[in-house]
């Protein structure tokens, strides 16, 4: 075949078209009704299709719209806490409140917790339990915008007596972490505690899912410390509030979340109620041993501080925020910040605090 | 088996000619048994292509050459998608507290511009706002020379209005509702962990920074108000107001150390720091009522909580112990009219609020707060708006509006000419110290030494302690 393709390529043979091939060609070239109609449809249903798909709008079916190219981003997985929280099991002749006032701080925290059946009923041994403290700004403890590192030590040497196999302290402070962590003397505390620090970094944050939230169904969330975490412990002061009017075990959650969290200040209520839901704590302690009673959450004067001498162990935070409400920034009879019935309204707590058992002891 | 000759086909020669393909009609030459169906082609028109019999090397280099073009795409992209650039991939940035800004001066932020933490923070963590110590262009008004007596300076930051919550978080509102227009904030670190924070606000307007100062002032706290300064102590921290400046120092703890260190950068910002006349409004109750200076505050908005009432200055008149809550306060307005329409808006406020209560000698409603049983009004003198909020009788409230007129007649013209409404006020910028006509329709050379008016009924007169000196003060 080869010799007979060189050779007709040597010996061209043009020829003119016959009569009939005219005729042919002219046969061809006739439209025919049916095959026209297959062929526009066959095309245009291709363009409908090709359109459906580049231009029909995102919600749509089939279409691949992607006019923000959020389509074309990586998927972030989304990580969940456990259903349920991290909470024990209801135990029958405890109270709800365990309140303790006095100057001896392990005391008073121990005597808080027997309260509400020891620390036994929370913490066993193997334990990885996570503590929350307030860090949230670069102040000496003694102006009371932070938690008592104190109260911190003595909470720490409570868990860890129980059996705890490792206790970690996190916090993601706006400003400087390692700045205030250090100032605080919470980072001191905790890691001659025995316990381990967490400082927030890129990689330590992961985005959260908070079924039912309003504001943070989707979040940044400060990750790392709760890998493997089975427990998790709220350590807050209490404090006057700029905006939410008062800062406590509830509020102190706030300081997990990553992101541009500033932004919720326009519903600092929403945002608390929607925290309420985010984490449900082993149980929480309210640092009363100072009092910023005024020109929070920053402070800055000692005359915004006074002594409290008192802490408030509770699986309920909103309880035990409705107490220090009351009792502890003494704003008895004005009406509990929006956050509490919010929160509530979830059932999430019980902010009427009089309707739970209260134990309170005198230590020393 | 009928055998085809292959071969080049000549220019122009149709392909189906050489090719022994039956056309239309006839029966076809390979398969006789087989009659030829009339073919309709639509949109390849010239010729029978695909029956052709003879191809070209040519096309085949291309065929094979396109081919492996689009392999070579195809694996490209296979290999991209299994191998993607990791920094795509990488949410956690994203995911982290706050987007760090590039270290740039604030003097060189665009207007509006989100701000950085100043220099170094490339260096920090990502949402860290760890900085360094900075060039004296990036201190803003703060003094050099900070550090001294054993206490260093450490590092510095500056915010502006967008990035002031990162240094103080849930605070911030506060400081935004004055107009705050940059912080910059330094550490001074002394011995034994002992420290000094220096918080220097910009409020850009004296009125903003005495409204500040005043606002974070606690109840019945005396300040002292010298050569253009008010400030205070309070136990380990002071606070200054000066100029269009808000300064907190905040120490520590209350060791002699930490409050010797306070005291002489008080006196160091007091000099440093350029003054400003006190805004008119303070001193109309200051020199004019002769009301203590921490009496007075500034609302830059939302006064009184009524959502029109802005740019207002009021007093306080009752003790700081006492059951009462009576003020007095006053605003300036573009022109009599706005004024009058102001006074108008005040009253239907009040009205709102409490129930009609008759009137005034002078024809003014009154409205009655309900539960306390305190009447308030307001009125215009000329572009200026006055009022009385709370006062238990109205005796008191008559008798405060007249020493308020009185006050703003007897003003010095200087003052008067100060009282423009804020721009955010206004809703146009006036010119500041533009002369105007005072109260008593007398030009702006209004009466100068004339006789102050007396202080209101009930008001605390301005005490000792308010003149007293620094040093004073140290005793």
């Amino acid at each position: 075949m080869s010799t007979e393709r060189r050779r007709g390529r040597r010996e061209p043979e043009p020829s003119e078209p016959s009569a009939q091939d005219r005729l042919d060609r002219e046969a061809h070239q006739r439209i025919e009704r049916r095959a026209l109609l297959k062929g526009a449809l066959g095309v245009g249903g291709a363009c409908a299709a090709a359109g459906w798909l580049s231009l029909a709008p995102a919600h749509w079916p089939l279409s691949l719209r992607d006019p923000d190219g959020e389509l074309g981003k990586p998927k972030p997985k989304i990580w969940s806490l456990p259903a349920g929280g991290f909470v024990v099991p209801d135990a029958p002749s405890v109270a709800d409140l365990g309140v303790a006032h006095g100057s001896q701080l392990r005391d008073m925290l121990r005597a808080a917790l027997d309260a509400l059946g020891g620390i036994a009923r929370f913490i066993q041994r193997g334990d990885v339990v996570v503590i929350k403290p307030n860090v949230a700004f670069e102040r000496p403890a003694a102006l009371g915008a932070t938690t008592n590192p104190e109260v911190l030590t003595a909470l720490i040497e409570l868990v860890r007596e129980a059996g705890a196999k490792e206790i970690r302290v996190a916090d993601n402070p706006i400003e400087s972490p390692e700045s205030c962590f250090a100032r605080s003397g919470i980072r001191a505390a905790a890691e001659a505690a025995g316990a381990r620090v967490y400082l927030p970094n890129p990689s330590s944050f992961a985005l959260l899912g908070t079924p039912g939230a309003t504001w943070i169904e989707r979040w940044p969330f400060f990750w790392a410390p709760f890998e493997g975490a089975n427990k998790v412990i709220g350590v807050s002061p209490i404090k006057d509030h700029n905006l939410c009017r008062a800062s406590m075990t509830t509020k102190n959650w706030y300081g997990l979340l990553g992101g541009r969290r500033n932004q919720f200040h326009q519903d600092i209520h929403g945002i608390i109620a929607d925290l309420a839901l985010m984490l449900r704590p082993t149980f929480v302690v309210l640092d009363a041993t100072r009092v910023l009673f005024r020109s929070g959450p920053t402070g800055g004067s000692l005359g915004d501080v006074k002594p409290g001498h008192t802490v408030v162990v509770s699986r309920d935070s909103l309880a035990a925020d409705a107490y220090g409400w009351d009792q502890l920034l003494e704003r008895q009879g004005e009406a509990l910040p929006a956050y509490f019935e919010k929160s509530a309204a979830r059932k999430l707590g019980q902010p009427d605090w009089r309707k739970l058992t209260l134990r309170e002891v005198q230590v020393g | 088996m009928q055998r085809f000759e292959i071969r080049p086909l000549a220019f122009g020669e149709p392909r189906y000619a050489r090719a022994g393909v039956a056309t239309r009609g006839e029966p076809d030459k390979r398969n006789p048994s087989k009659t030829n169906l009339p073919e309709a082609r639509v949109f390849v028109r010239e010729g029978l292509r695909s029956y052709r019999k003879s191809y070209d090397v040519r096309e085949v280099y291309w065929g094979a050459g396109v081919g492996a073009g689009l392999v070579a795409v195809v694996g490209w992209v296979g290999y991209r998608g299994a191998h993607p650039d990791p920094s795509l991939m990488d949410m956690s940035a994203a995911l982290q507290a706050e987007p760090a800004g590039s270290a740039r001066p604030l003097e060189n932020a665009a207007p509006g511009a989100r701000a950085a933490p100043l220099g170094g923070a490339a260096q920090a963590p990502e949402g860290s706002v760890e900085v360094a110590r900075a060039s004296s262009a990036e201190r803003g008004a703060l003094p050099s020379g900070l550090s001294a007596a054993g206490f260093a300076e450490g590092k510095l930051g500056a915010y502006l209005p967008d990035t002031l919550y990162v240094k103080i978080n849930g605070r911030a509102e506060f400081y935004l509702s004055f107009g705050v227009q940059s912080l910059h904030a330094v550490t001074l670190e002394g011995p034994a962990g002992a420290s000094v924070d220096i918080e220097l606000y910009d409020l850009g307007e004296s009125r903003n920074a005495l409204g500040c100062y005043n606002g974070e002032r606690p109840p019945g706290m005396d300040s002292v108000l010298e050569n253009g300064s008010t400030f205070r102590f309070d136990r380990n921290a002071a606070f200054l107001a000066r100029g269009r400046y808000y300064v907190r120092f905040v120490g520590s703890d209350e060791s002699a150390a930490v409050l010797g260190e306070v005291r002489r950068l008080l006196e160091l910002f007091r000099r440093e720091l350029v003054g400003e006349e006190l805004p008119w409004g303070f001193a109309l109750f200051v020199d004019q009522l002769k009301l203590a200076p921490s009496a007075v505050g500034y609302l830059r908005e939302n006064a009184f909580s009524f959502g029109f009432a802005r740019d207002v200055y009021k007093a306080s008149l009752s003790p700081a112990d006492s059951q009462e809550d009576m003020e007095a306060f006053v605003s300036v307005k573009a022109d009599a009219a706005a004024a009058e329409r102001a006074a108008l808006e005040y009253q239907a406020a009040f009205r709102s609020q409490g129930v009609p209560a008759g009137k005034t000698a002078d024809g003014l409603p009154l409205s009655k707060d309900e539960f306390l049983g305190s009447v308030s009004t307001a009125t215009s003198v000329e572009r200026w708006v006055i009022g009385v909020r709370g006062a238990p009788s109205v005796e008191r409230l008559s008798q405060t509006l007249a020493q308020l007129r009185a006050g703003l007649r007897a003003a010095p013209a200087a003052v008067l000419a100060r009282a423009v409404p804020s721009p955010e006020a206004s809703g146009e910028a006036e010119p500041r110290g533009e002369a105007v006509a005072g109260p008593s329709g007398e030009s702006a050379a209004g009466p100068s030494g004339e006789t102050p008016a007396e202080p209101p009924a009930g008001a605390a007169p301005a005490r000792p302690a308010e003149a007293k000196t620094l040093e004073g003060e140290d005793q």
